[in-house]
C-alpha cells in the first residue's frame, strides 16, 4: 500500500508518522485515506497494538486537536456529547462540551457501550452536530472518529449492528508488527511523551483544501459501471444474505478518488477502486453462512468480474 | 450523486406502450375498410385507456365484458349473408381496445396479441400486399418481446427493468425473431395451400378492365385511378408500340360504344413475335390486356371473341398470371372489312358531316384524309374535367367544350372516318407503362386506360391515335413498386401448383426469380461482412489488443479479472515491466479521463508496443 504513494504532501505526512510508529504502514495510509474521504475509521484488533498511539500520533502530525473516550457499558451519552451545567454567578446553564467536540476521537472498545451511547455517538458522526437541550452545536471540522472493537471478548458487549457499521467508510485491523518493526519498538521502548511532541506537518486549512481537490478526481463511467456491477453482483450472491447498499457504493466512490489522490493521479483507475475494496466493503455485508470470511467473499466476487478495459 | 447509479425504465409503461403499439400497427391494416364510426371509435378507446393508464384506474372486468358484447351485437345489426367478414373484423377491432381499460395483468396482454394476431389476419382477407408482411414482422417482433418482458416481471416480480436486461431481452427477442425466418420459409413452402382462397369476399372494388360496353366519360373515371392495372415482365421496347389491347368496339349508339358481332375470322398478321409474362390485377372484368397486336395468350379456359381480343369465362376476380405472345411491327390485313365499321347513329347531325367534308376537301387519298383529320383534332385540348356529356356528346365536344379525354378523340375520328367511307373501328385498353429497369417489367395503371381508332386502308388496318400527344408517364418510385412486384410473385403467386412443382422437382423450384433479385440480399451481406471486417481489424488494431495480444504471444496473459496494472506488476523481466508500465499509464490516463484517443497517442503507444516486442524478441534470442 505504502509504496503506490506517490503524492509528495501525502509521502510527507506518511514518512513522519513512521518515525514513531513503527511497520504500521498500512494503517496510517488507510487512516489517512479515511480522513481525507470525510470518512470514519472502525479499527477490529487485540488489545496492545498500538490503536491509540496511531489516534494519538495522527492528531498530531496533523495539528488537530484530539479527544479520548473508553467506553464502558455506564457510558451516558451525555459523557460522549457533553452536559449543561448550572452557572451560579451568571445563573445560567453553561455547556460543557463532551470529548466529541475534537477533531480526532478515539472511541476506544465501542462494542463495551450501550446501545444508547453507541447511537449517540454514531448519529453524532453522521450529522457532524450534537444536540444538547435542544441547542445543537457544531462539531469542529475536520471531525475524524478511530473507533475500535476487541473482536475475541465478547462478554458484556454490544456488537454493533451492520447498518451502523455501515457508517465507517473503512474498517481495518492493524495486525502484529513486523520482526524488524517489533525489535525496534522493543529497543526504544513506547513513550507516550514522544508522541505528544511530534510536530506537526500540515494544518486543518491544508486538510481541508486537499479533501476538496480529492472531490474533483475524476471517475469515468466506465469505473462507475464496473463498481455498479461488483455491488450488484454482492446483492446476487447465494452466499450473502445483504448485499452493499448505495451508501456502500458511494462509500467505494469516495475512498478511490482519495487512493488515486495519494497515487498522484487526478483521475481513477481499477486498481485505485481493487485495492480499497477489501477495507471498504465486507464490514457492510451479512453472510449466510457465518464460518465463511466476508473478505474471501468479497475478492471471490470481484475476481468473477472482469476489469475495465 | 445519487442519479447516475439509477438508471432504470418501469416495466408497466414499457409493456402498455408495446401493446399499444402492436394494435395500432395490426388496425392500420384494416383502417381503410372500415366505416370511419369505427376507427373514430376505436381511437377514443384507445385514448381513453391512456388517460386511465396514467390516472391508474382500471375499469372493472364485467364493464369490459359488457362492453364487448355490445360491440359484437352492434357490429351484426348491419349484417348480410354476403358480408359477414366486416362485422367480425369491426368487432374485433373494438374489443381489441377496450381491454386497455381494464386491470393489465399478463392474462390481459395476452389477450391483446391474440387479438391484435386476429386483427392482423383479417386484413389479409381485404389485401394481401407486400405491406402485411411489415406489419406482421412488426407485430411478431414487438409481441415476442413485450412476452419475454412480461415474463421478466413476472418472474422477478420487479417493478423496474435496468437498462442493461432491457437491452439483453430485446436482443433475446431479435434473435428468437430472427431464427424464426427460415422455420416460417420452410412451413410456407410446404404447408398444404388450396388454390382457392377460403373465403371470398366479393368487396367492392373499383373496375380497371373495360366491359363489352363504353359509355363516353366512363373511361375518364378510370384515368384518375393511379392503381397498378398489371405488371409484364418483358424487355423494355419502344414506347409508341407500348399499346395493350383489350377489346374492339364496332358500333357506336350515339352516346356509348357497343362490342355488337362476333365477327369472322379472316385476317392475317405478319410480324415479329415476342413472348412476355403478365400479372394482371382483379378486374371484375372478362378482358384480358394484351400488346398489340396479340398473337397468343397461354393460359387455360380463356376464348379468342374477334381476332387479337382475349376473354375468360368468368370475370376475373384473383391475380391473374399469364403469359402471352404478340406480333411487333405487325401488318394486319384483312381483305373486305364487315360493312359494320361503317355504321353512323342517327344522332349525328348535318353539322357535323359538313365540318368532316370541310376538314378533309381536296384530298387525294384516303392516307390525306386520315392526315387531315389528326390535323384538325389535334387543336383539341386533352383534359379529364368537365366532359361533354347529354344526348349527343360527341357534337358536344366538337363543337362546343373542345375539351375532352381519349374517348372523345377517338370517337370523333372514328365517325368522322366513316362518314367518308373508311371502315374504323375504336380499340380500348391502356397505353404506356412504365419501365422497372430494376425488375425488367412495365408497370400499366389504370390511369393508362385508353381508346384509340383503327382504320381499314388498302386492305390493311392502321392504328390511329388522335389523343396521342397525350403525354405518357416515364418514371416511377422504382424500390416500392419493386417490392410490390416481388412479393405478388414469389409469396401471393405462390399456390398449390407451384408447391406441386417444388416437390416434384426440389433442385429447381418454380418460383421465376431473376438473378437480379439476388443481388439484394447478397449485397447487404456483403457490407454486413465489410462491416464486420472493419470491426475486426479495428479491434486488432486498438493499441490495447495489441499490447496484450504481443504480450500474449510471449506467454504472459492476462486474466479478465486483473487490472492492467495488477496484470503488469506480474511480469518478471524488469525491462518489460517498466515499459509496459509506461504504456498502461498512458492508456489509463487517456481511457479512464473519456478523452478520445488521440492520432499522435495511438502512435505512441503503438510505438511502445513495438519496443515490447523488441524486448520480447531480443529476451528469446538471450534464452536460445
Amino acid at each position: 500500500m505504502i509504496e503506490k504513494v506517490k503524492n509528495q504532501k501525502i509521502l510527507n505526512i506518511v514518512s513522519h508518522l513512521q518515525s514513531c510508529l513503527h511497520g504500521k504502514e498500512k494503517a496510517i495510509v488507510l487512516s489517512l485515506i479515511s480522513i481525507f474521504s470525510k470518512g470514519h475509521i472502525l479499527i477490529e484488533d487485540l488489545p496492545g497494538l498500538g490503536k491509540t498511539s496511531l489516534a494519538i500520533a495522527l492528531s498530531r502530525a496533523l495539528a488537530l486537536s484530539f479527544g479520548r473516550i473508553q467506553c464502558t457499558n455506564d457510558l451516558l451519552p451525555s459523557d460522549i456529547t457533553g452536559l449543561s451545567i448550572y452557572n451560579k454567578n451568571t445563573g445560567e446553564f453553561d455547556f460543557k462540551p463532551g470529548p466529541v467536540f475534537n477533531n480526532i476521537v478515539l472511541v476506544d472498545e465501542i462494542n463495551r457501550a450501550t446501545p444508547k451511547t453507541q447511537s449517540a455517538l454514531l448519529e453524532a458522526m453522521a450529522e457532524e452536530q450534537v444536540t444538547v437541550d435542544g441547542k445543537t452545536y457544531k462539531l469542529p471540522k475536520p471531525f475524524f472518529v478511530i473507533a475500535t472493537q476487541n473482536p475475541i471478548e465478547f462478554y458484556g458487549t454490544f456488537p454493533l449492528p451492520e447498518g451502523q457499521l455501515d457508517r465507517f467508510i473503512l474498517k481495518i485491523s492493524i495486525g502484529y508488527p513486523g520482526q524488524e518493526a517489533e525489535r525496534e519498538i522493543l529497543r526504544r521502548g513506547s513513550s507516550r511523551e514522544d508522541l505528544y511532541k511530534l510536530e506537526s506537518v500540515i494544518d486543518k486549512d491544508e486538510i481541508i483544501k486537499i479533501q476538496d481537490e480529492i472531490r474533483k478526481v475524476y471517475i469515468s463511467d466506465k469505473i462507475i459501471n464496473w463498481i455498479l456491477d461488483f455491488i450488484e453482483s454482492t446483492r446476487i450472491d447465494n452466499r450473502i444474505l445483504l448485499g452493499l447498499s448505495t451508501r456502500a457504493g458511494l462509500a467505494i466512490t469516495y475512498t478511490s478518488k482519495t487512493n488515486a489522490y495519494f497515487r498522484d493521479r487526478d483521475y481513477v483507475v481499477p486498481e485505485d477502486v481493487k485495492d480499497i475494496i477489501p477495507y471498504v466493503t465486507p464490514h457492510r455485508i451479512i453472510l449466510k453462512d457465518d464460518s465463511l470470511s466476508k473478505e474471501e467473499v468479497i475478492l471471490s466476487i470481484l475476481e468473477k468480474i472482469s476489469t475495465p478495459p | 450523486m445519487l442519479l447516475p447509479f439509477i438508471k432504470s425504465l418501469k416495466t408497466d409503461n414499457i409493456i402498455y406502450f408495446l401493446s399499444f403499439f402492436i394494435v395500432i400497427v395490426a388496425f392500420s391494416g384494416i383502417i381503410s375498410y372500415i366505416p370511419i364510426t369505427i376507427t373514430v371509435t376505436f381511437i377514443m378507446i384507445l385514448l381513453l385507456s391512456l388517460f386511465f393508464h396514467i390516472r391508474n384506474i382500471h375499469i372493472n372486468q364485467w364493464i369490459i365484458n359488457v362492453l364487448s358484447l355490445f360491440f359484437i351485437v352492434y357490429s351484426f345489426l348491419g349484417f348480410s349473408i354476403e358480408d359477414i367478414v366486416l362485422p367480425s373484423v369491426e368487432a374485433l377491432t373494438l374489443i381489441s381496445a377496450i381491454r386497455f381499460w381494464g386491470k393489465k395483468t399478463w392474462r390481459e396482454y395476452f389477450q391483446i396479441y391474440l387479438l391484435a394476431m386476429l386483427l392482423l389476419g383479417a386484413s389479409a382477407l381485404f389485401s394481401i400486399s407486400w405491406f402485411f408482411l411489415v406489419r406482421l414482422v412488426f407485430i411478431f417482433m414487438l409481441t415476442v418481446f413485450s412476452i419475454l418482458l412480461i415474463t421478466y416481471v413476472k418472474e422477478t416480480s420487479q417493478l423496474l427493468i435496468e437498462k442493461r436486461n432491457f437491452l439483453e431481452l430485446l436482443k433475446y427477442s431479435l434473435l428468437i425473431s430472427i431464427l424464426s425466418i427460415p422455420l416460417s420459409i420452410l412451413f410456407f413452402l410446404f404447408l398444404p395451400r388450396t388454390p382457392y382462397p377460403l373465403f371470398d369476399i366479393g368487396l367492392a372494388k373499383s373496375k380497371t378492365g373495360f366491359s363489352s360496353i363504353v359509355s363516353l366519360g366512363t373511361v375518364s373515371s378510370i384515368e384518375e385511378d393511379r392503381t397498378v392495372v398489371m405488371r409484364v415482365s418483358m424487355n423494355k421496347i419502344n414506347e409508341n408500340q407500348l399499346y395493350w389491347r383489350m377489346i374492339t368496339f364496332d358500333t357506336f349508339s350515339g352516346r356509348q360504344w357497343i362490342k355488337d358481332k362476333h365477327l369472322d375470322f379472316n385476317t392475317f398478321i405478319t410480324g415479329q413475335k415476342i413472348r412476355y409474362t403478365i400479372v394482371f390485377e382483379p378486374s371484375y372484368e372478362n378482358y384480358l390486356p394484351v400488346l398489340d397486336f396479340p398473337a397468343t395468350v397461354y393460359l387455360k379456359g380463356i376464348s379468342i371473341e374477334h381476332p387479337g381480343i382475349f376473354k375468360t369465362e368468368s370475370s376475373i376476380e384473383r391475380q391473374l398470371k399469364y403469359t402471352a405472345e404478340s406480333y411487333m411491327n405487325f401488318i394486319l390485313y384483312e381483305a373486305e372489312p364487315s360493312k359494320i365499321y361503317l355504321q353512323i347513329p342517327q344522332i349525328i347531325s348535318e353539322k357535323f358531316k359538313t365540318l368532316t367534308d370541310e376538314i378533309t376537301k381536296n384530298s387525294k387519298d384516303e392516307r390525306e384524309i386520315i392526315e387531315k383529320i389528326l390535323i384538325f383534332l389535334s387543336n383539341y385540348e386533352y383534359s379529364l374535367k368537365t366532359l361533354p356529356k347529354g344526348n349527343n356528346p360527341v357534337e358536344d365536344f366538337i363543337f362546343n367544350t373542345k375539351k375532352g379525354n381519349c374517348e372523345y378523340f377517338a370517337t370523333s375520328m372514328a365517325l368522322m372516318l366513316r362518314l367518308k367511307g373508311i371502315p374504323s373501328r375504336v380499340v380500348g385498353g391502356f397505353r404506356g407503362g412504365s419501365y422497372n429497369n430494376f425488375g425488367g417489367y412495365y408497370i400499366v395503371r389504370a390511369s393508362d386506360a385508353h381508346l384509340w381508332v383503327e382504320a381499314w386502308i388498302k386492305g390493311q388496318w392502321i392504328r390511329l391515335d388522335p389523343s396521342g400527344s397525350r403525354p405518357i408517364r416515364v418514371s416511377e418510385p422504382i424500390i416500392f413498386n419493386f417490392l410490390d412486384y416481388l412479393w405478388n410473385n414469389v409469396v401471393v403467386n405462390y399456390d398449390f401448383k407451384a408447391q406441386l412443382r417444388l416437390t416434384k422437382a426440389l433442385k429447381k423450384p418454380d418460383i421465376k426469380l431473376d438473378k437480379i433479385y439476388l443481388i439484394i440480399p447478397l449485397a447487404f451481406l456483403f457490407l454486413f461482412l465489410i462491416f464486420k471486417g472493419l470491426k475486426f481489424y479495428h479491434r486488432k488494431n486498438e493499441p490495447l489488443n495489441r499490447f496484450l495480444s504481443i504480450l500474449k504471444k510471449a506467454g504472459i496473459e492476462r486474466k479478465d479479472n486483473l487490472g492492467l496494472e495488477e496484470f503488469i506488476m506480474t511480469i518478471d523481466n524488469d525491462a518489460l515491466r517498466e515499459k509496459s508500465l509506461r504504456f498502461v499509464e498512458i492508456y489509463y490516463n487517456i481511457y479512464f479521463k473519456d478523452k478520445k484517443f488521440k492520432k499522435s497517442d495511438l502512435k505512441s503507444l503503438n510505438k511502445i508496443s513495438g519496443e515490447i516486442d523488441e524486448i520480447i524478441k531480443s529476451t528469446r534470442s538471450y534464452h536460445r
